[in-house]
């Protein structure tokens, strides 16, 4: 069978992930055919565990190696859009891990680059293979509820105690990682908001900084958003609650919406509201309303969904799960939550990126060293909130 | 004294369904002696359904006749403290409809008359009298869930029709009504939220005025508010959607309670999560946590308990479950909203109420005055299922 020759750049806790899937088995037109890390006990678990795959202490060396046609970027965030663009310049298909990059200007440069090298782009946005998530995307941009009113999501279930943040010195600086749960946890949710709900236009964002670890960024916000059709929003993340909540809630003018606990809830009007009260003679009336208990295919590939698009793209043009140039769109709202709150003002899209960048190059100039760090690489399966 | 005489001022929608409820003597020791309404309609419907109250159109002279110790007040918001400082003057007790007033500047002068007279002073929050909303106020203020962390209450369940905002000319309007949802249907949440959880010191919020209604108020509000102790609150209401939601939620350092569909959910830590997060080695770990489900046979005895409390509270010196300058609570959160939206600003708890005050005067100056009725709710003297805790 045809196979795609991947390369791996960064063999950290989501490198080595993907790497196990497809020892597994799970991705059969995929061949890791060479790793790059420049941690030499990273390269010794890739001797250990998938000797068949050529290492690199660099991964510009993998890329002109001509061994691989194709790159996953697991490297910490501000090198994503680097090396995706290094692998365009190559002719190399491109896969990147959430985020897309740190601040919306390079990911833009990024996206630049990918239209003009004509290779297969895609993100890691695996939570997008959702039964749940897909079905939702279906029945809110199919039209048949109607108009956005309002969206409520709170994902609070994202807890992380002290020891995850100590795991890595890159972990929750504004130099290393370049955010906290927005640039983490997030991104999957801020894609599936914009994906399944559109973009906003107005972010107003209450952040909080290490209120619940000690950390420099961002653990704890609360977010209100407008659409532009006057439709409003809300989100709601921590990596301090726990047990914590997800449950992502979406009015129409004809109907509802809530994910919650593995079940999709559709309530759907039999008139849309503005339609029931034009008629409406009735003070305590009320449009008619069905309730039912959304039925759908039940699958959730997540990461290895991901990649085998991605090598069906590849190989015969199938789509992809989630396209590269789409990864910029959750980060704007991201680096607006994050400006927002800076300035202490609502913030309009599109999003200023100077003033993103320059405001973010101010707090990672005093970005602190970290002292307590006990590098850890963990096996991240069941953290992921799929 | 083994029984009360009170007097009902107002009798509307609610103010009939009050009389009613007494009338048929429901309420042990409480005697519905007077009625008193501007509109000889609503007195001459008061004949039938409470024949032996005497009938005034004028305030004060129901205050005057002798017939009443008490009153209980359902006018329009506006008149609320005044009504209240009138009765207290003459060394009565009151009961106040919701909310306490339109701005906190007049609800601090009603409570100021209130100390003075020492009478008995409730304000009729019956959502208070719900189990739920009283075991999760157990747990919190009992210290169950530790320190507080987060509430957020999506309260969006109090649809309401253009045909509904027609029916009163008084209706949300700044002038007559002094506010829309958050000054008509939201005061119980907003009470409930600061009686669960303490009050805020800042918050921000959005009122969209007219969005789903021909109204010049708001029908639609985002608050966000902070704590002293580092505590959210998100609170969000409509009356514009429909089936909508009432979800509540409240977060602390050892749990969090969820109420929703009649049920209260209850999640325990083993462990507090500050605690833990320091401790813990493991990077994927989370505290122990064990889970329970609390739920009522009913949603509690709602404003016939609320009654009968108050009437308790001056016959046996009972405590009140609503007494009424908790009223300037839910006010204070409403004004600050207000304040914040008009302002794009911050505000600060306790609200500067000079500053609101004059907000909104511009706005009353700018009011619509309303065609009286466009049409009239006859009022039927029932409890109407739309006031009572509704999932």
């Amino acid at each position: 069978m045809n196979k795609i020759k991947l390369g791996i750049i960064g063999i950290g806790n989501m490198g080595s992930g993907h790497i196990n899937n497809v020892l597994e088995g799970k991705c059969p037109e995929i061949e890791i055919a060479a790793v790059a890390d420049i941690k030499p006990d990273r390269l010794q678990w890739a001797a250990d565990n998938i000797p068949t795959a050529a290492r690199f202490d660099t991964a510009e060396a993998m890329m002109d190696s001509g061994l691989i046609d194709s790159i996953l970027i697991a490297v910490p965030h501000y090198d994503h859009p680097k090396y995706a663009m290094a692998g365009f310049e190559r002719g190399l298909h491109v896969m990147v891990e959430k985020p897309a990059g740190v601040y919306t200007k390079q990911v833009g440069e990024m996206n630049e680059a990918a239209k003009k090298a004509n290779v297969i782009f895609g993100m890691m946005f695996n939570q997008r293979t959702d039964h749940i998530y897909r079905k939702m995307r279906e029945l809110v941009q199919g039209g048949e509820l109607g108009q956005l009113r309002r969206t409520n999501w709170i994902v609070t279930n994202w807890y992380r105690p002290q020891c995850y943040y100590d795991s890595g010195a890159w972990r929750a600086t504004w130099s290393g990682e370049g955010g906290g749960v927005l640039l983490n946890q997030c991104p999957h949710n801020l894609d599936l908001w914009q994906w399944i709900c559109g973009m906003p236009v107005k972010v107003k964002a209450h952040l909080h900084f290490g209120k619940w670890h000690d950390i420099e960024v961002e653990d704890d916000v609360t977010a209100y958003v407008e659409y532009a059709n006057g439709a409003t929003g809300t989100f709601i993340t921590s990596t301090g609650d726990t047990p914590g909540t997800n449950r992502f809630e979406i009015t129409l003018d004809k109907g509802k919406l809530i994910s919650e606990n593995g079940k999709l809830l559709m309530w759907k009007l039999e008139q849309s509201e503005p339609e029931f009260s034009k008629t409406n003679k009735k003070p305590f009336g009320s449009p008619k309303a069905e309730f039912i208990e959304v039925e759908t295919d039940g699958k959730s590939e997540q990461h290895v969904g991901v990649l085998n698009a991605f090598a069906g793209a590849i190989l015969h043009g199938t789509p992809l799960i989630a396209g590269g140039e789409e990864g910029i769109n959750g980060l704007t709202i991201s680096n607006a939550m994050h400006l927002s709150a800076w300035l202490n003002q609502e913030i309009m899209l599109p999003l200023d990126e100077d003033l993103y960048y320059n405001e973010l190059m101010k707090r990672v100039k005093t970005s602190r060293r970290k002292e307590n760090v006990s590098e850890i690489v963990s096996d991240t399966s069941g953290t992921y909130n799929a | 004294m083994n029984h009360v005489r009170i007097g009902i001022v107002g009798i509307g929608n609610i103010g009939s369904a009050h009389a009613r409820c007494i009338a048929s003597g429901h309420i042990k020791g409480l005697e519905l002696t007077a009625v008193c309404d501007i509109d000889p309609e609503k007195l001459a419907q008061a004949d039938v359904y409470a024949p032996d109250a005497a009938s005034f159109s004028q305030y004060e002279d129901m205050l005057n006749s002798g017939l009443v110790e008490a009153v209980l007040i359902a006018v329009p918001h506006f008149l609320h403290p005044d009504f209240a400082i009138q009765a207290f003057q003459r060394g009565m007790h009151v009961l106040t409809e919701k909310p306490s007033g339109v701005y906190t500047l007049q609800v601090e002068q009603m409570n100021q008359a209130a100390v003075r007279a020492g009478k008995t002073f409730g304000i009729m929050f019956n959502q208070r009298t719900n189990p739920l909303f009283q075991k999760a106020r157990e747990l919190v203020r009992g210290g169950r869930i530790g320190k507080t962390k987060r509430l957020v209450w999506i309260i969006t369940n109090w649809y309401r029709t253009q045909a509904y905002y027609d029916s009163g000319g008084w209706r949300a309007t700044w002038s007559g009504e002094g506010g829309g949802v958050l000054i008509n249907q939201a005061p119980h949440n907003l009470d409930l939220w600061q009686w669960m959880f303490g009050m805020p010191t800042r918050l921000r919020a959005v009122c969209n005025a007219g969005k789903y209604h021909n109204i010049e108020v708001e029908d639609e509000a985002a608050i966000y508010a902070e704590y002293e102790n580092g505590a959210t609150a998100t609170f969000l209401t409509s009356t514009g959607e429909f089936p909508g939601t009432n979800r509540l939620e409240i977060t602390g350092d050892r749990g969090k309670i969820v109420i929703e569909d009649g049920l209260l959910r209850f999640w325990e830590l083993g462990i507090s999560e500050s605690e833990f997060c320091f401790s813990a080695k493991d990077t994927k770990s989370v505290p122990p946590v064990t889970y329970q489900e609390y739920t009522s046979e009913n949603s509690g005895p709602a404003h016939s308990g609320i009654l009968q409390n108050f009437t308790d509270a001056i016959l046996n010196g009972t405590e009140l479950l609503s007494p009424g300058y908790d009223g300037l609570n839910e006010i204070s959160i409403s004004n600050a909203a207000y304040l914040s939206a008009w302002t794009n600003q911050w505000v600060d708890l306790p609200i500067d109420g000079e500053s609101f005050y004059v907000h909104l005067q511009k706005r009353i100056e700018n009011s619509i005055k309303k065609a009286d009725t466009i049409q009239k709710t006859v009022p039927t003297g029932d409890y109407k299922e739309r006031w009572s805790v509704r999932w």
